[in-house]
């Protein structure tokens, strides 16, 4: 028999049954005896100072069992990054945004705890409000946080060469300014835990989340409670996206509940909840200047980005760092500047969000970038080509690309739509035609693997083989909804040669699985993978020692195969199986067999400490997407016919997961484009529910056809790169693309709706 | 606090027109509008009754000049029946574009109807049809005309004892019909403007007889008879065009949120009266 590789194959789900016939038990689902009910009491106001909370008639409610406000707490600031912490859990003097938490109740069922909110009393003096973070920045604007001197919460600054000099140089600057929208994550599952604050002082959280041993710090750093004591279960989580890195105020409020009650409380937030207080992308405002020679070579990239932070801070600096590496790098400009600040508005605060800032410049720098294409008259494609990155360090930022495919993305995708023909053709084709035809392009560069922001990126993996050959993995790896665990499990099934069927992920709780940063920024298969590999290739050394003790020969003449042991030298006959050397093992020598598997990022601790980018980000992923769209030029709607995205993701570890990962990115992006913006109007959120805020449904899908570029990258085991955001990063541009392609009409503020191009070709008309 | 509700099936129509003795009772088919009015608490019922099974409420038949559609009768069942399909092809346009394929499947006319949304599909296809409701109680039935059923947003004239049996269409022919709908690209399931035109044209090509309704430009879908009235007699040529996009944004006021401006809906209004009118004539 031949070695037959898992990796490239197409796999199915290790969750897959469980999860199509229903039977996962996800946190809403999950209820323990004794259990109580929490809610929060949230603020009515925008901006006030809070003069009086009264809970006595709610705490004198049967079945009501804890009524808690800032009062019984301790008096502790909170952020996700403790440098600029600024929330308090429940709020004593003062409330920042309509939704701010006040007071909680824990009660015997939800109906309980609701009506005992209704029956605190709250006197409120309100403040002047500041909703626009551009008004937030003038000298007149009142203070959201008014023990700062000013509203600009937090501060991103990278200059590289001297733009100045550049636009000297330039023959030709041009400026836009270009505004992003407020996207919801909106995943089916809504934000929720259960705490359990045990009588030995110990705590036990479960829920959904992306980083359940950063979560540990998080609610320590809310509540003085000593790390070493909590304990993160994370659940099968229904839809993650960015939303379940950084906690929710509910989980700590849920533990000092559980503290007064000594009882698990559990809270889960309505559909409601999640649109008017849950935290949502960053909306940017970005000023763009760039200066360029004739032919098109940029010489001078500047960005000037003002993003909404909303009430508090949260992951605005991760946001903005992301927003300014990949703006910094993409094209290699000699001369570079960006500088982002996140500025506190009385607005629901903001959040991780798939791809953190990078969809926003990208939509912002992709559009400009066509602008000027079209002015200097060179083609779009052209264009880029002509300012393409190129393997080793980037000009300005001395950026590391060690695989860069930025031209084969570029060519493949124009090759796969047929790019040069319909470029010329649709405009001869929409002469005089009501709906017109365009085709657009946005190219794209993401991390392959995540940033060295935190100053460590690695995990170790241990694996487990039990008398019986079934291999347990403990893996800090997140399964939500991405497939990741499935990943692991292939890479665990390749480098120790055993079946898929026999592997167990165990990954769902921080008293067992090895430290990790969690599962954002397209890390998770990579980091993971990296040291499930290395303890699968360890256990598989154990493995071939135990069996060459077995067939009294030595390890080196052996290997294991999908399960069976074989002489290298003669791979059509198997020895035995893996289960009857692991039994072997155990009943007639004594032992086990298991392997500790690490990864080390040994350039991470500089990540801290580097000014520029040259270590900051590990791996680049490069891409290139076009949409194909069709504009109704009378009444301004846009059908997408088609998105073509290609992508360097090293490589292919399960195609039908990475096109699945893909395909969904891109309707999450194709929504970010054209229909998802969650309206704040005067502090308040009038599109809280599905009827009002659009995203994308299966019906209103184009083709979508994916293409990997497989450079192979040094860093991924197996030379894998992350895919997990790279899907949506360009979408957004290339259909803004296509429809100035189509129309001629750019519009520079997302989403992209009908009556906003119409106001463009009606402009266009005068 | 929400009080809780009884939940009936009956297995005739005899039955359940028992159970309607009070007006906190509520009839549910598909339950697609109701159960979120339930979840907001917009309505607290004391008991449901629940007809989607009752056969005499599904049947789709001819009988002579008129088809009777029963109230029940889902989307998808509409769009797939022959009867509809050969003499209502606007009718089952409009259905296709209710909601999502899971909606169609459970959503019926009469909740469509009941519901009463100024951008209701199916409503505006039964106003265009100029469709007759029959409603029946333990009193007896009675004959509305749908133009006449539908009130206001939310509101109609049926009583709380009443249950909509069938509507009743008379057929008809026309040269040329068509549905439209704005809002239907990008998961826009909701219509920012829907509208139906219909032409019958005299041998000549000019127009012998119009319909222009319009749905999302007021409390209840509006037949724009001043615009009917202008085009008879006209040809589709571009100054007919012209006119009629000016009558039509003259005759409507639509509101503004979320999901579009006054202005806006009145432009795509027009625009699109006019584009129809304007294939009507290529169509024949």
């Amino acid at each position: 028999m031949s070695r037959t590789s898992m990796i490239g194959k197409n796999m199915p789900r290790i969750d897959a049954v469980q999860k199509a016939t229903g039977q996962t038990k996800y946190l809403p689902d999950m209820n323990f005896p004794g259990m109580l009910y929490g809610k929060i009491l949230r603020s009515t106001e925008k901006h006030a100072v809070i003069r009086k909370i009264d809970v006595t008639r709610a705490r004198e409610l049967p079945g009501v069992r804890a009524v808690i406000t800032g009062k019984d707490i301790p008096e502790l600031l909170y952020s996700f990054d403790q440098t600029v912490a600024d929330k308090e859990i429940l709020c004593k003097d003062k409330v920042r945004f309509l939704g701010d938490e006040v007071a909680a109740v824990a009660a015997d069922t939800e109906e309980i705890a609701e009506k005992a909110l209704k029956l605190i009393e709250v006197e409120y003096e309100p403040l002047l409000t500041v909703f626009d973070p551009e008004e937030a920045l003038q000298d007149d604007a009142v203070l959201v946080h008014e023990e700062k001197n000013s509203n600009v919460a937090i501060k991103v600054v990278k200059d590289f060469g001297d733009v100045e000099k550049g636009f000297e140089e330039s023959d030709y600057i041009f400026e836009d300014r270009i505004v992003t929208s407020r996207q919801a994550h909106c995943c089916l599952e809504t934000r929720g835990c259960i705490a359990q604050y045990h009588t030995d002082g110990k705590v036990t959280i479960w829920g959904p989340t992306q980083i359940p041993h950063r979560w540990r710090k998080q609610v320590a750093d809310a509540t003085g409670i000593d790390r070493g004591k909590i304990n993160i279960i994370n659940t099968p989580t229904g839809g993650a996206f960015g939303s379940r890195v950084v906690m929710d105020t509910k989980i700590p409020i849920a533990v000092y509940l559980s503290k007064f009650t000594k009882r698990p409380v559990k809270m889960v937030n309505s559909r409601e909840d999640e649109f008017n207080v849950s935290r949502t992308r960053y909306p940017f405002i970005v000023y763009l200047k760039t200066g360029v020679t004739k032919d098109g070579k940029i010489l001078a990239k500047q960005a000037r980005v003002i993003a909404d932070n909303g009430a508090y801070c949260d992951e605005g600096a991760a946001v903005l760092g992301f927003a300014g590496v990949f703006y910094s790098v993409l094209y290699d400009a000699p001369n570079v500047s960006f500088h982002g600040d996140c500025i506190y508005t009385n607005n629901q605060p903001c959040t991780a969000f798939r791809g953190f800032g990078n969809p926003q410049m990208h939509y912002a720098f992709e559009i400009h970038l066509d602008r000027i294409a079209k002015e200097l008259g060179i083609e779009p494609k052209e264009l880029r080509l002509r300012n393409a990155n190129k393997e080793g360090a980037a000009k300005a930022t001395k950026a590391n690309i060690n695989t860069c495919t930025f031209n084969e993305c570029i060519e493949e995708a124009t090759k796969l739509t047929q790019w040069d023909k319909k470029y010329l053709e649709f405009k001869e084709e929409n002469k005089g035609k009501e709906v017109k035809k365009g085709i657009g392009m946005a190219t794209m560069l993401h991390t392959g693997f995540t940033t060295r922001f935190f100053g460590f990126n690695a995990t170790d993996t241990f694996i487990k083989l039990s008398d019986d050959g079934i291999v347990s993995v403990i893996t800090p790896i997140i399964e939500m909804g991405q497939g990741s665990s499935t990943g692991v499990a292939q890479i665990v099934a390749e480098a120790l040669g055993v079946k898929m069927d026999d592997i167990r992920i165990i990954n769902t709780d921080t008293d067992i699985t090895p430290y990790d940063l969690g599962a954002y920024g397209s890390r998770h298969t990579v980091v993971c993978g990296h040291a499930a590999m290395d303890a699968a290739l360890k256990a598989k050394e154990e493995l071939l020692v135990a069996a060459s003790e077995m067939f009294n020969c030595d390890a080196e003449e052996l290997d294991c195969i999908n399960g069976e042991l074989f002489f290298k030298n003669d791979l059509n006959k198997p020895l035995a199986t893996v289960g009857e050397v692991t039994e072997f093992t155990a009943f007639k020598l004594g032992r086990l067999i298991s392997g500790r598997g690490r990864f080390v990022d040994e350039l991470a601790p500089r990540g801290l400490v580097d000014e520029g980018y040259s270590i900051y980000i590990p791996t680049y992923s490069f891409g290139c997407q076009i949409a194909e769209v069709e504009v109704d030029t009378l009444t301004g709607e846009v059908k997408v016919e088609k998105i073509t995205a290609v992508v360097d993701n090293g490589r292919t570890l399960n195609p039908i997961l990475a096109e699945g990962q893909m395909e969904g990115a891109i309707a999450q992006g194709m929504g970010y484009a054209l229909t998802e913006e969650l309206k704040i109007e005067n502090g308040r959120v009038v599109n809280n529910s599905f009827t009002d805020y659009k995203i994308m449904h299966a019906e209103d899908l184009p083709e979508i056809e994916v293409k990997f570029v497989e450079s192979g990258d040094p860093f991924g085991p197996y030379g894998v790169k992350g895919i997990g955001e790279c899907g949506l990063v360009p979408t957004a541009g290339a259909i803004t693309n296509a429809v100035y392609n189509a129309t001629g009409v750019l519009v520079g503020e997302l989403p992209i709706k009908p009556e906003k191009i119409l106001l463009g070709l009606e402009e266009e008309n005068r | 606090m929400q009080k809780g509700f009884t939940y009936v099936k009956p297995i005739s129509l005899s039955e359940a027109l028992q159970h309607l003795n009070t007006n906190d009772v509520i009839v549910i088919s598909g339950g697609t509008d109701i159960m979120i009015q339930l979840r907001y608490k917009s309505i607290s019922p004391t008991k449901l009754v629940d007809v989607k099974d009752l056969e005499e409420l599904k049947l789709i038949e001819e009988k002579g000049n008129t088809i009777y559609i029963g109230g029940a009768a889902t989307f998808s069942q509409i769009v797939e029946n022959d009867i509809i399909k050969n003499n209502f092809p606007t009718l089952v346009e409009a259905a296709q574009e209710v909601g999502g394929p899971q909606i169609r499947n459970v959503g019926t006319l009469a909740g469509n109807v009941q519901t009463a949304s100024p951008a209701g599909d199916g409503l505006l296809a039964l106003c265009a049809l100029d469709a007759t409701v029959e409603l029946v109680s333990e009193k007896g039935s009675r004959e509305v005309s749908i133009r006449d059923f539908v009130i206001g947003p939310k509101k109609t004239i049926k009583r709380h004892d009443e249950i909509i049996k069938c509507f009743k269409v008379k057929k008809q022919d026309w040269d040329y019909e068509k549905f439209f709908k704005v809002g239907k690209r990008n998961a826009l399931a909701i219509s920012i403007v829907n509208g139906i035109i219909k032409i019958n044209f005299n041998e000549d090509e000019t127009i012998k007889e119009a319909r222009v309704v319009l749905g999302a430009v007021g409390p209840t879908p509006k037949r724009l008879e001043r615009a009917e009235k202008y085009l008879v007699g006209k040809t589709c040529q571009e100054e007919t065009i012209e006119e009629l996009k000016s009558i039509v944004s003259n005759d409507i006021s639509p509101i503004s949120d979320i999901r579009g401006s006054s202005e806006y809906r009145k432009h795509i209004a027009a625009v699109n009266c006019g584009r129809y009118i304007k294939l009507a004539k290529g169509g024949m």
